[in-house]
């Protein structure tokens, strides 16, 4: 037990040396798209799931934001891709952009 | 002045790969429409009048008419609703060509756009593979190959001729494009050709039932490639946005809806997903953490996860939630839908494959595949590995059903042009090198030479080029043979050849479907086998009880249960079901074997799931089924026999009895029928379609006398009335 706990401090306090701030921005992006969903899910349990398709559009669009999102910072930050920043950038709101189509059109 | 010709050729390359491209488009429209040519531009079978009358239906009322569409003129009490139980592709794709060609000028009849859709469609799909094969491998010969055996391919054609409206014509294009942009976003790693595929994906839930290929095939790569250590951050980022974007897209098309989070078929895609987003983060932490602490966390991670996804799907398969569809459990298990579902088990699509259609339908190509393959994993990149696991998957399924075997085809192709393509750029360069090795063999050893990294018996690899070249030009002649021969035939219209060579056209369907279009009334009800359900309603706009669709098994049944039963109780069944017409196939005098006679078995197995009543033993003669002097009883009495012989027994053929079925080769049992609830009103020209009348019920049952004459007697002895003695 005291082995994880002194795992997770070290992790974390690598990551806080360790990456940019506009990686953390990402980052938090990502978490805040995560608690959404996870929010949704748990409404759902309690209010019912009457519109299913209603949940499933927002439950996926956050989920979907989340996941580009870490596309992108995969892309853009592990430098392990060979795309430059600015192409992924546009790359990542265009699909945005139809993702909230998508979703748009299932909210119903 | 070599080198002249030779950079003349390589300037001029793109020209002639255009040139070639195009030969083989239009090669492959080609080869499609012998069936135009030798009948006519006609919808073949059975499901495309289906297809064919949604999309007259979708070009004559708009779209949205078509979208909330219920039909009431087929499963007669029930209707179907037509707009949430269909892949609606490729009705709206014809619509769009419709209505695109209208407003270009052109007034083309909506039949010719939806027979000629097909091998528009299989040109495109030659493109595909084109494209498919040049990013797996590089070379553009090898997509040149591809897409003239893409083109050719007699399995492809045999769902894809002119007048074959179904979806796979469509399907398999959107299914080598889907591989297409998803390899292409692979290597690239770039979001917009992952969306593209995506957006193919989409096309292919629209288009068929078979996307959950695609579903699967990708997933099953990406944790190949990882459990492989070939994980890169292309795969991560091509894969995760794929998942996304395709999953929230299948779920726009109202038959698949919610099924894309609920059915057992995309759950392979949820648990990938997680398992890549666990991956990076494992990674992300091996990275930060260091070896050993490391190796701890995962132990414990991983015996935690797993513990909670093998109790998590446990639970959901015992308590039903998650549900295995029907075909799903028959890919997994081939005999499982003879013990339960004879249903799926009597479609003759969906018998196990035999090593003849193999080569029937993929002929030179089995050979050549297995080579490709070789190559795919020799030198691999994540494209080759692709197209090496998708062959490999299709060719499991291509042997658990016929029908399957078409999607085995473009993975064979494509794995035979590579194939092909390495080993002649090999025997090439040997030809070329041909001189220096010679001259290597025939040095001393004192010479030093080196060895050359080509050098072959020029002989030998003259040979084999030959030999592949023969084998090629012999595939087309098969491919051509196949398309004209075996593939091309309509079903509604048959030819035979008579005795002195001259083409005889059977047209019974199409004769009793007009005689039926054209005198009953315009809501008659129409009774028969579910096969002609969506050929009576697109020739004959008729209501019918049953079609091809399947899906109340209770209904079928029940008509298997009026085929077998006696003339009154069948008689009085169809009272309550208020049918008014009862259409029967018989082959007996016209050597047309797929009738309902052989069929009948399989209607009684059927009809046996759900009524008690019909035993299969009931209607077979020690194991036997016959129709002639031996068969049972109940096999006399079943209605299938009376209809399908009535009147059969005054037939005289060429030096046998009378009453001889050709098809079954013996002469019928009872030839003397009488129908009582029934009358004949239509027998097509050589009896392969025989149409009965319902009879309503008789006014009054018949009357038996109370008394004779001499139980009169008696009665009036026993009071003692009378003393005369009559006897």
């Amino acid at each position: 037990m005291e082995v994880l706990r002194d795992t997770a401090k070290a992790l974390f306090s690598n990551y806080q040396k360790s990456t940019s701030n506009r990686t953390k921005l990402i980052d938090l992006f990502i978490i805040f798209n995560l608690t959404l969903a996870a929010i949704q899910y748990f409404y759902m349990k309690i209010a019912g799931n009457f519109p299913y398709n209603a949940f499933l559009a927002g439950f996926f669009c956050t989920l979907g934001t989340a996941t580009l999102t870490s596309c992108l910072r995969m892309t853009i930050e592990t430098k392990k891709a060979n795309t430059s920043e600015e192409k992924a950038f546009i790359e990542y709101m265009a699909l945005c952009l139809l993702l909230y189509l998508v979703v748009l059109n299932y909210l119903g | 002045m070599e080198s002249g010709v030779k950079g003349l050729l390589e300037n001029w390359s793109p020209v002639f790969r255009i040139i070639i491209l195009a030969m083989i488009c239009i090669l492959s429209v080609l080869i499609r429409v012998f069936s135009v040519i030798r009948f006519e531009s006609i919808i073949h079978e059975f499901d495309p009048w289906f297809n064919f009358r949604t999309t007259k239906y979708l070009t004559e009322r708009g779209v949205y008419a078509f979208w909330d569409w219920f039909d009431a003129e087929s499963w007669f009490p029930l209707g179907r609703a037509v707009g949430g139980t269909i892949y609606p592709g490729i009705m709206l794709t014809a619509g769009l060509i419709h209505s695109s060609l209208h407003t270009l000028g052109f007034p083309i009849d909506i039949r010719n756009v939806c027979v000629f859709l097909a091998p528009g469609f299989a040109a495109l799909t030659s493109l595909a593979g084109y494209f498919l094969t040049k990013e797996v491998t590089g070379r553009s010969e090898a997509g040149l190959y591809a897409a003239l055996f893409v083109g050719i391919v007699p399995s492809y054609i045999s769902r894809s001729v002119a007048g074959s409206y179904d979806n796979e014509g469509v399907a398999i294009f959107a299914l080598v494009f889907t591989f297409y942009l998803y390899i292409k976003s692979v290597n690239t790693g770039s979001l917009l050709w992952s969306a593209a595929a995506s957006l193919s994906f989409f096309y292919m839930v629209a288009a068929w039932g078979g996307y959950a290929f695609i579903i699967n095939i990708i997933p099953i790569f990406v944790v190949g490639s990882v459990l492989i250590g070939k994980f890169t951050t292309n795969l991560y980022v091509s894969y995760c946005s794929f998942y996304i974007l395709g999953s929230l897209l299948a779920m726009q098309i109202p038959f698949v809806g919610t099924q894309v989070v609920t059915s057992s078929e995309h759950l392979a895609s949820h648990a990938v997903f997680v398992f890549l987003q666990i991956y990076v983060l494992g990674d992300w932490i091996k990275e930060r953490a260091g070896e050993a602490k490391f190796k701890f966390l995962i132990r414990f991670l991983v015996t935690g996860a797993v513990s909670v996804v093998v109790i998590a799907s446990l639970y959901m398969t015992l308590s039903g939630k998650m549900k295995w569809s029907g075909r799903s459990m028959s890919l997994l298990d081939p005999t499982y839908a003879k013990k339960f579902i004879p249903i799926i088990a009597s479609v003759s699509e969906h018998q196990p494959t035999t090593w003849s259609s193999f080569f029937f339908d993929l002929h030179f190509l089995t050979v050549f595949a297995p080579v490709g393959l070789y190559f795919c994993l020799m030198e691999h990149n994540p494209g080759k590995l692709f197209i090496a696991g998708y062959g490999v998957l299709a060719v499991y399924f291509a042997c658990v059903m016929v029908r399957l075997l078409l999607v085995l085809a473009p993975a064979v192709c494509i794995l035979s042009a590579i194939g092909l393509s390495e080993t002649l750029h090999r025997f090439t360069r040997h030809i070329k090198n041909y001189k220096e090795w010679a001259s290597y063999i025939s040095s001393k050893p004192s010479d030093k030479k080196t060895k050359p990294e080509y050098g072959y018996p020029l002989e030998l690899a003259l040979v084999v080029i030959g030999l592949i070249g023969f084998m090629s030009v012999y595939y087309i002649n098969h491919c051509v043979w196949v398309a004209a021969e075996a593939y091309s035939s309509p079903t509604v219209i048959m030819a035979s050849k008579g005795y002195d060579g001259e083409r005889r056209i059977i047209d019974d369907y199409r004769e009793a479907y007009y005689w039926l279009r054209m005198n009953t009334a315009q809501d008659a009800r129409i009774m028969s086998w579910w096969d002609y359900g969506y050929q009576i309603t697109g020739f004959s706009n008729r209501t019918v009880m049953v079609d091809n669709n399947t899906w109340n098994n209770t209904h079928i049944a029940t008509m298997g249960m009026i085929f077998g039963s006696n003339e009154e109780v069948a008689a009085k069944n169809l009272r309550k079901i208020d049918a008014n017409y009862v259409l029967v196939i018989f082959g007996g005098l016209s050597y047309y074997s797929g009738d309902d006679i052989n069929k009948f078995l399989w209607m009684i197995r059927i009809a046996a799931g759900v009524f008690p009543q019909i035993k299969e033993e009931d209607y077979l003669n020690r194991g036997q089924y016959r129709i002639d002097s031996g068969m049972t009883e109940t096999m006399k009495n079943s209605l299938m026999y009376r209809l399908c012989y009535y009147r059969f027994g005054e037939v005289q053929g060429y030096n046998r009895g009378s009453g001889y079925d050709v098809v079954r080769n013996a002469e019928i049992g009872e030839k003397n029928i009488k129908l009582r609830q029934f009358s004949e009103v239509f027998t097509s020209e050589h009896w392969i379609v025989r149409i009965y009348k319902v009879l309503p019920e008789e006014n009054r049952d018949t009357i038996k006398p109370k008394s004779t004459y001499a139980s009169r007697n008696k009665e009036m002895k026993e009071v003692g009335l009378t003393k005369v003695n009559l006897s």
